[in-house]
């Protein structure tokens, strides 16, 4: 419907290069940007504080489960009733868990990372002027933004946030007489959670779209970035997963608020039975993992591709097995749709179905294994550039092992019997997807800072956040596969009251303590990306000597990305350490004419438009520009419409 | 590897693009309803019920929006502006037609006593695919108002051409997820 207004309305056609005289209002230039480099920055930084309230959250509950008999204070103060006399309340701990996995899931791992970087990384690097719809995009963050505002406010009803876990299970999600998580906070989640999926989707329709349409002249598929791949994969899963699991919440709104039973039956409830009969909660089960497995692919891919970018980079090398990353991004992508009912092992599903979808799940190890391979043979014999890019591009790789070899154990039916909702499942999700793709998002920020905001970040800060939170990221997950393994489940409010939870006492206080000093290291980062922002050493045009098109744009954000022609791609993205180049990358821009004609793109003051505005035009600029409907004045009355060419 | 390629390019536009992607979006929404559907009607608890007539009726009328929306795109191609008047005003008031039958389709079913609420699936999916469809119509319909405004102050020009091809294919879109729906819901409800 939006298209139909955004095509109505009409915006200026971005081939015609005048950017000079754009009067831009703090409103229209700050926050309903249609630029897509802003929209980058506004998902940068509403992805990374909602994600950093979320952590705290997780230290509130860390503190709870490490010294359940011990009263703080200062959580009345902060909380009040949740936290009568520094003791937290059981329910709002659910509270607390919930909100912790739907922030850092949702809002910091989907919303932030491909908002972030697909926003940013899709038209630079593919060398068009901004996304398909710039229009629909502004829309996308502000839904993602509204969604987010409305999660925060279930802080402040009177039953508190949602409490069902972040998977909001019925029947507690769907009974507001379960719990307190149950009542007005669910129904906050299930609006936020809507809000976010339409910006999500409205993101996706548009990397999808810019993708597939808007490339510069010589940017064919097999010459993109895998970024780029991976960001346009996971739009393409999100586009499929979403819309399924929007039907499984808006099913569970009409349980919950309406009266119907589609999840519920048999229910007794203080003694008292419900009217309500004939739901199935499987039913919730499969249309919510539907989306649940991709999710987890949702989070990664983007992850990986960043990594790509980070390691052949910063190791001079090209990515090795470019064609074999490509394939395996969209292997994951296919087989993670046929995974998903490794959730459900133990809920009485049929053995037979157990075994085919452990036959699937394991088939993942494939693709991820080829991936892992050629982070490794890229890095062998590369001249490996340890900076803080590198550092959080190798720390991803090294979580997605040490996360994902954990992935054989759940995946297989009677492997993950015993070990299903134990801390096994907290120690492996949260290592492969959760700080793997936090580091990929922390290295991402550090090698693109110098492109969204122009100036370096301090590298030695940089050392230190890395080091203290993959010490630390290590010291909290890795007991909790101990912990696991003796059958300690998730989601309890306190582990003292059982004889055999409570022999794991000590290692609970030693994760505690690794997780708080770990969530205080990151005011490190926080205080470096706002100092950087501001006082940070000024980048040059191109600070890692990288060949791909982002970094051929001025540093001075341009609406429209580059001052005169677009440019045109010579060559695949990762001509790094090329024999016989004089220096050890190539640009994508550089043809072997240029090289021939003695351009010298390594130095600094190298200005890329010199190449770019040189080249022959061959419709290069058509390409970007379909056909973009201009509004003409008011014609006369009677004046017939002309008939369109192209129909 | 050095010689630019050029390359063939989609030849859709952007924004058509775009909308296909939309649709393909909310085809798999209600994929997902359908086969939640579908999940839920072999349990013990269902039971059948007969679909008013009305229901059919309307069919018959959203099928005839996008006839009539399409001569009067036909119109405007033939540069004739009073077929474009006509043929979106008359899109216009049958997709209006169309939203009063289905409540008049919901009355009847009502009285039969068949609610949103309880126990009884079948109508409760009912009123959820046929609601939601009705709210993707309402979206439907302020787009062919906004065409339907334009066209009768004589601000449709050659420009117009994108908004009026994406306003068809969306209604169109609209008009074929009802009929999946309600041959959906018709033959679940045979046996």
């Amino acid at each position: 419907m939006a298209t139909h207004q955004a095509t109505a309305v009409g915006t200026v056609p971005h081939t015609e290069v005048h950017h000079e005289h754009h009067h831009e209002s703090f409103w229209t230039k700050y926050i309903f940007s249609q630029d897509h480099k802003t929209i980058a920055k506004q998902f940068l930084l509403t992805g990374f504080t909602a994600g950093f309230i979320g952590i705290l959250l997780s230290g509130i509950f860390r503190l709870q489960l490490a010294f359940p008999d011990v009263s703080f204070p200062f959580l009345e103060t902060l909380l009040g009733k949740w936290a009568p006399e520094g003791r937290l309340d059981p329910n709002f701990y659910m509270a607390l868990v919930t909100m912790h996995g739907t922030i850092l899931v949702f809002w910091l791992l989907t919303g932030g990372l491909s908002g972030t970087f697909a926003n940013l990384l899709i038209p630079l690097q593919l060398g068009a002027r901004d996304m398909a719809s710039p229009f629909i995009n502004m829309l996308s963050f502000h839904f993602f933004f509204w969604g987010t505002v409305v999660l925060f406010a279930s802080f402040f009803v009177e039953t508190g946030p949602a409490g069902a876990g972040w998977t909001v299970y019925p029947p507690l999600s769907a009974l507001p007489q379960a719990m307190p998580g149950s009542g007005l906070g669910m129904i906050l989640w299930i609006i936020a959670l809507v809000l976010f999926v339409v910006g999500v989707l409205m993101g996706g329709l548009n990397y999808i779209t810019t993708v597939l349409n808007m490339r510069t002249q010589g940017m064919s598929p097999f010459r993109m970035p895998l970024a780029v791949w991976s960001l346009f994969t996971v739009a393409v899963l999100g586009l499929l997963s979403f819309p399924p699991a929007v039907a499984a919440f808006i099913l569970l709104l009409f349980d919950h608020s309406l009266g119907t039973s589609f999840y519920l039956s048999d229910i007794y409830i203080a003694g008292q039975a419900l009217p309500q009969q004939g739901g199935n909660v499987l039913l919730y089960l499969h249309l919510f993992w539907f989306l649940g497995h991709p999710e987890v692919y949702i989070v990664l891919l983007p992850a990986l591709g960043i990594t790509s970018e980070l390691i052949s980079t910063h190791a001079r090398k090209p990515i090795f097995g470019y064609k074999v990353m490509v394939y395996s991004i969209l292997g994951i992508a296919f087989v993670s749709f046929i995974v998903w009912a490794h959730h459900m092992f133990v809920s009485g599903m049929n053995p037979l179905l157990g075994s085919i979808f452990t036959a699937t799940t394991l088939l993942v190890a494939i693709p991820s294994a080829m991936k892992i391979f050629n982070y490794i043979f890229t890095l062998w014999k590369g001249r490996v550039q340890l900076n803080t890019p590198m550092l959080f591009g190798i720390g991803t790789v090294s979580f997605f092992i040490s996360g994902g070899l954990t992935g054989f154990f759940l995946g297989v039916a009677p492997m993950d019997i015993p070990l299903h909702n134990t801390y096994f499942v907290v120690g492996h999700f949260h290592l492969v997807m959760g700080v793997s793709a936090v580091f990929a998002m922390f290295g991402g920020t550090y090698h693109w800072f110098p492109r969204l905001w122009g100036r370096m970040m301090n590298e030695r800060l940089g050392y230190i956040h890395f080091w203290l939170t993959f010490v630390g990221a290590n010291l909290v997950f890795f007991p909790m596969y101990y912990m696991g393994f003796g059958g300690v489940p998730r989601r309890y409010y306190a582990f003292t009251e059982f004889s055999f939870t409570n022999k794991w006492a000590d290692l609970n206080v030693f994760i505690t303590i690794a997780a708080l000093i770990t969530i205080f290291g990151q005011l490190i980062f926080i205080y470096n990306f706002f100092h950087s922002m501001f006082y940070g050493r000024p980048a040059p045009r191109n600070p890692w000597k990288a060949t791909t098109l982002e970094w051929s744009a001025p540093v001075k954000h341009l609406h429209g990305n580059w001052p005169g022609k677009l440019p045109v791609v010579h060559r695949w993205a990762y001509d790094y350490s090329k024999p016989g180049s004089p220096v050890d990358f190539i640009p994508q821009y550089i043809s072997d004419e240029d090289i021939a004609r003695g351009v010298r793109w390594w130095e600094e003051d190298f200005d890329p438009s010199t190449v770019i505005d040189r080249e022959e035009p061959s419709g290069g600029e058509k390409r970007v520009s379909a056909p973009e409907p201009v509004i003409t004045p008011l014609p006369s009355p009677h004046q017939k419409p002309e008939a369109p060419s192209s129909s | 590897m050095d010689a630019p390629v050029t390359q063939e390019r989609i030849r859709l536009h952007p924004k058509e693009l775009l909308l296909w992607l939309y649709l393909g979006a909310t085809a798999m929404l209600f994929a997902g309803f359908t086969s939640a559907y579908l999940v839920q009607r072999f349990s013990e608890y269902w039971k059948t019920f007969d679909i008013p007539v009305v229901f059919w009726v309307n069919t018959v009328i959203l099928v005839g929006s996008s006839f009539t929306l399409w001569w009067a795109q036909r119109g405007y191609r033939r540069g004739d502006p009073w077929q474009l008047q006509v043929g979106l005003m008359a899109t216009m008031v049958m997709g209006v037609v169309f939203l009063l039958g289905q409540f008049l389709g919901w009355q009847l079913l009502v009285r039969q006593g068949l609610f949103l609420a309880g126990n009884h699936k079948g109508a409760s999916y009912f009123y959820v695919l046929s609601g939601l469809h009705g709210l993707h119509l309402i979206a439907g319909l302020i787009v062919i108002g906004y065409w339907t405004y334009k066209a009768l102050r004589y601000q449709v020009g050659s420009e117009s051409w994108l908004g009026l091809r994406l306003a068809g294919i969306f209604w169109h879109g609209l008009d074929l997820l009802w009929l999946y729906l309600v041959v959906f819901l018709q033959i679940n409800q045979l046996f």
